[in-house]
């Protein structure tokens, strides 16, 4: 009779051993699987708002190009409201008969930097961009 | 207690497991929104470098949808609705105008600027259609700028165009010398009287109309010297203003006086310093914006020493 209680409680504590064992490597997969998608939900705002961002800068660079098409000596800087009021801030400077257009949008915390660089022909004004590359802030 | 412990976790794990599954949709759903969005984005983008007109002559604050053909893409009217990936979703756009300020700002209110639109990608998406997404962003005519140059005018009168470079000759003049220095004109006698040179009829080559930007010169005014520009434009070759009938009306130049685009008018002149661009208006009569033909009048007359003009450049944009 001993015997056989001592025999069912080996039992017992092997199911139990077993059964945390399992389930819990279970639950901590499920937990962790969990955790992933809630981070990478938390994330899907910022791909948005970088996405948003990206074009809004874009926009300042299209923008400043059309100024230097009108006044081929446009240089300074201005502010353009694409998403919100004054979120994109665009700089454009002159260095050796090359122009530099460089345009940064900021939109909920993401920060998009975009740069295009420009020929300006000295007798003509005209203008011809040599490259257009994003930034790493 | 195995058993309770046992249901407890694997219960629990697969509430956990199912909570994942339909947040990794949801990111699904969200990432393949974003691809969408980019794609729209980029396709307008090229289709309006490639022709600007592809999007400037879309109906404004209507919806518009991209769809690929072969390997090209095109632009018709409508939405956009399918299924990828088994997410349903609504695609369109809508393309508005912009003004802009009269220092050149984009702003709420001013005048209409047509080499400048506003593009705005709409997504709906998931069941239902219950999620959706926005892009906007600004495109302006900018791609491929080009100048209509004339340096030399040597080759004298009696080219009336249209043609496509000016070359070495114009249209007409009066007290022009065109030919004692080749690569400049100044005035054959140096009086207050304005002496004229009409160039020839330059053709932008787009049917639709180009985007003029601007106008500069090279040159000197030397003493008392004064040096102003009229320019015609028409969508006709022989500046008639009833396109495409083309039988009515002739060419007509217009002016703005200190380059100033709420200043025009046919009595007008640009009067821009060598070397210093004088932007057209985009709106109103003087606006030559989406005309194909386009063709200067430059006018010298001094006090003193004839002015001398080495370049006469027109910027545009196709």
């Amino acid at each position: 009779m001993f015997h056989y209680k001592i025999k069912n409680f080996r039992k017992g504590v092997a199911a139990l051993i077993t059964v945390l064992s399992l389930g819990g490597l279970i639950f901590t997969i499920s937990m962790a699987s969990a955790i992933i998608s809630f981070w990478a939900n938390q994330n899907i705002k910022s791909i948005r708002d970088s996405n948003k961002a990206f074009y809004a800068a874009y926009s300042g660079l299209q923008d400043a190009l059309i100024k230097l098409e009108r006044n081929k000596d446009f240089t300074g800087n201005f502010n353009l409201s694409v998403n919100t009021t004054n979120d994109v801030y665009t700089i454009v400077s002159f260095s050796s008969g090359q122009v530099t257009i460089t345009s940064t949008s900021t939109l909920s915390q993401i920060n998009k930097k975009l740069q295009t660089k420009a020929d300006i022909n000295a007798t003509t004004g005209l203008i011809t961009p040599t490259s257009t590359t994003e930034l790493t802030l | 207690m195995s058993i309770t412990l046992g249901v407890l976790l694997i219960g629990s794990s697969v509430g956990l497991i199912g909570l994942s599954l339909k947040s990794f949709n949801s990111v699904k759903q969200h990432l393949q929104a974003n691809s969408l969005m980019r794609q729209t984005a980029e396709v307008i983008i090229s289709l309006t470098q490639d022709n600007w007109h592809s999007t400037y002559d879309l109906t404004k604050a209507t919806n518009y949808k991209i769809s690929a053909s072969g390997n090209t893409w095109s632009i018709s009217s409508g939405q956009e609705i399918s299924t990828i990936n088994s997410i349903p979703y609504k695609r369109y756009f809508q393309v508005a105008n912009v003004n802009r300020d009269t220092s050149g700002n984009i702003t709420a209110s001013g005048t209409d600027d047509p080499s400048t639109q506003k593009i705005t990608i709409f997504l709906e998406y998931g069941n239902n259609y219950l999620s959706s997404s926005t892009l906007s962003f600004f495109l302006t005519r900018s791609e491929n700028n080009k100048t209509l140059h004339q340096t030399d005018w040597s080759g004298g009168s009696g080219q009336t165009g249209p043609i496509s470079n000016p070359g070495n000759e114009f249209d007409t003049s009066s007290n022009i010398n065109h030919a004692s220095t080749t690569g400049q004109i100044t005035m054959t006698t140096a009086t207050t009287t304005p002496a004229e040179l009409v160039s020839s009829i330059l053709d932008a080559g787009v049917s639709d109309g180009a985007g003029f930007n601007s106008l500069l010169w090279q040159g000197a005014f030397n003493t008392g010297g004064s040096v102003k520009f009229q320019i015609a434009f028409s969508n006709c070759s022989n500046g008639a203003s009833n396109y495409p009938t083309c039988n009515t009306g002739t060419w007509t130049y217009y002016g703005c006086t200190n380059c100033d685009p709420t200043s025009c008018s046919t009595s007008n002149y640009y009067q821009p310093n060598p070397n210093v661009s004088c932007r057209f208006p985009t709106t109103g009569t003087a606006s030559p914006q989406n005309y194909r033909y386009i063709r200067y009048k430059v006018s010298l007359s001094t006090t003193g020493t004839s002015p001398t003009v080495y370049d006469i450049i027109i910027n545009w944009s196709p």
